[in-house]
């Protein structure tokens, strides 16, 4: 209770905070049916703020809270802070050692239709995974609910059982990398991914696990009594049981998000922008001036063209615009990087980062195309990583860039780019900075056209 | 910083005792280990396997049946030096990686403590005898990998198609 309580006031002063001041808002206990007129915001808007999350050592990264209720339960709730806005990815995940045991034990688990086992995941990002069950919630964010949602419960102890040295967590998705179960790992007490797309996995998750076309992202647990003789499957789990952007559940506002951060200094301790669901659908949520990049409809990635520091081009035709990356990550041999800036004070020489160490700040562009031919380009700074972090206590960076590798020969050119998934241009974070970028859902209706686009 | 000569018969060593490991029990396969090795990751990726011959290497390419690809990059000494992925999944990064995907975990757990910190979408390792960049989103992961002391004399990793 006491918890319920601490979170609530948080709530109130992050409310304050990005409305000005305006007092209208109280202490937010119960969340249902909230219209959200409580500090002046929108009901279809949340408060997102970059700060350094609950380990202290986050940059450029956004979070907002979220409110989960058990499934038609308008007291049985909890607000979750620093929940990490992903546009990257697609799902509300959530800490198991964060929830509250009532909340938790009240979630409804998704069950395989024939054995009643229980459906748990094996969320595979690109620097490892999350194993968690499959629970339905309801879940709030500002003003806009949805019932039933399916949600990722990250580390739960009862699918993390093991026997001697043999794990419940199966080897192929143990395989993918290290283990982000705790908010230790993560860096977050949850994410929530609102990119373009609604069901994670998408449809080759629905497709028989043993024709080999299956990912292996669902397995069926048993519910009880794991053991190295009765272990963890891989199932089929078609769209509508994978977790899922809860964006797309909401009655109303479902076809995109805008994500708005207005311009901040350099090394700002903290940031605050406005998430607002709806493309289209409210008077706070039209595009203005901003150009329509439409993205291809499996990857959801436009094409950049950007010229290296060096001079030759690089085609990039999988590009795309992520919060959940807290730099410009790009390939450009001549911007120093990795041992290139082991003279900096803060190199690594033991496990270095890749981040971009210029000499002095460096101005670049790069020439965005969507797929329905629109233009628009991007200016941007490069500025050197290692004198800003000695520099700023903050973490807020307009001008943070990381090298992605070294340029490849496959992007030199558009026929082998095509064939070169790597071939990509990462828009992270600093990119949203002082922006309002629009990202419609695939498949979604809008005034301005079909998702899934980028509007910026 | 070891010495090129000995970091070299280090990875042979590995090698010849994962070879040794194949010969008694199903082997890992993939980075640092021998050609021979490459049958088995088709076999356990479900894929079709394609040979084609590079510049002064050659590239076995495994297609999964879901489409992620996993690229094995083999010297003339028959070893694997490189390896590159992409695909909608995440490659079995136990097998492809092999003897270096301990090193590779150590090190991304070494990299979450050692400083700023923001999202799951990238991987850029450098460790002495491990380069791994990886990045993408939910759908679309693409990376690559290598060992700075396997790639033949001459040959630049950005030439790997």
């Amino acid at each position: 209770m006491r918890k319920l309580l601490l979170l609530g006031l948080v709530q109130v002063l992050f409310l304050l905070a990005g409305c000005g001041g305006n007092s209208g808002g109280g202490v937010i206990t119960s969340t249902a049916g909230n219209t959200g007129n409580s500090g002046g915001h929108a009901a279809n808007t949340v408060t997102m703020t970059v700060d350094n999350g609950p380990n202290g050592d986050a940059v450029d990264t956004p979070f907002i809270t979220v409110t989960v209720c058990a499934p038609g339960s308008t007291t049985n709730c909890q607000q979750i802070d620093h929940v990490e806005v992903d546009t990257g990815s697609y799902g509300f995940r959530v800490m198991s050692s964060v929830l509250s045991p009532s909340l938790a034990s009240a979630l409804q688990q998704e069950q395989v239709s024939t054995n009643g086992d229980s459906i748990v995941e094996c969320t595979q990002f690109a620097d490892g995974f999350s194993w968690g069950p499959v629970k339905l919630a309801d879940v709030q964010v500002a003003g806009e609910s949805a019932s039933n949602v399916p949600i990722q419960v990250m580390g739960d102890p009862t699918y993390t059982a093991s026997s001697g040295t043999t794990s419940e967590i199966p080897t192929p998705c143990s395989s993918t990398g290290p283990e982000e179960d705790t908010v230790a790992a993560f860096g977050a007490n949850g994410i929530i991914g609102i990119g373009p797309f609604g069901a994670d996995c998408g449809s080759l998750c629905g497709t028989s696990v043993s024709g080999g076309t299956n990912p292996g992202w669902y397995y069926g647990c048993p519910a009880s009594g794991w053991s190295p003789t009765n272990p963890c499957n891989e199932i089929a789990v078609t769209d509508s049981g994978q977790v899922t952007n809860p964006a797309v559940f909401f009655q109303t506002d479902n076809n995109g998000v805008i994500i708005e951060f207005p311009s901040a200094p350099e090394g700002a301790s903290t940031l605050t922008g406005t998430l607002v669901f709806g493309i289209g659908t409210e008077s706070n949520n039209s595009l203005g001036g901003q150009t329509v990049l439409t993205a291809d409809s499996s990857y959801g990635d436009i094409n950049t063209d950007y010229t290296t520091v060096n001079g030759p081009q690089q085609y990039l035709p999988y590009s795309y615009f992520d919060t959940g990356s807290n730099a410009y990550y790009f390939s450009d041999d001549g911007i120093p990087s990795l041992q290139g800036c082991s003279s900096y004070k803060g190199y690594n020489s033991t496990t270095p980062d890749s981040w971009f160490c210029p000499a002095s700040e460096l101005n670049r562009s790069a020439a965005n195309t969507g797929q329905n031919g629109t233009q628009s380009t991007v200016y941007f700074s490069i500025g050197n990583a290692y004198t800003i972090f000695n520099s700023y206590a903050g973490t807020v960076f307009n001008d943070l860039g990381a090298s992605a590798g070294s340029q490849l020969t496959d992007c030199a050119s558009p026929t082998s780019a095509s064939q070169d998934q790597s071939c990509g241009f990462d828009f992270g974070f600093p990119f949203f900075i002082g922006r309002n970028v629009y990202i419609a859902f695939a498949g979604a209706n809008t005034a301005w056209g079909n998702g899934p686009y980028y509007a910026y | 910083m070891k010495a090129f000569g000995s970091t070299l018969s280090v990875a042979l060593a590995l090698a010849g005792l994962l070879l040794l490991g194949q010969a008694l029990v199903p082997a890992k396969a993939g980075l640092g280990e021998s050609v021979a090795s490459v049958q088995t990751d088709r076999l356990s990726l479900k894929g079709q396997l394609r040979a084609r011959p590079g510049n002064g290497y050659s590239v076995q390419e495994i297609t999964a049946a879901t489409g992620t690809v996993v690229r094995e990059y083999v010297s003339p000494a028959g070893v694997v030096f490189a390896v590159r992925w992409s695909g909608p999944a995440m490659p079995d990064l136990q097998r492809t990686l092999g003897a270096y995907f301990a090193q590779y975990q150590a090190a991304l757990k070494a990299r979450r403590l050692a400083g700023p910190r923001g999202g799951h979408n990238h991987v850029q390792i450098r460790a002495p005898s491990l380069v791994v960049h990886a990045g993408g989103h939910m759908r679309q992961y693409s990376g690559i990998a290598y060992v700075p002391s396997l790639v033949p004399p001459n040959l630049s990793i950005s030439e790997l198609h």
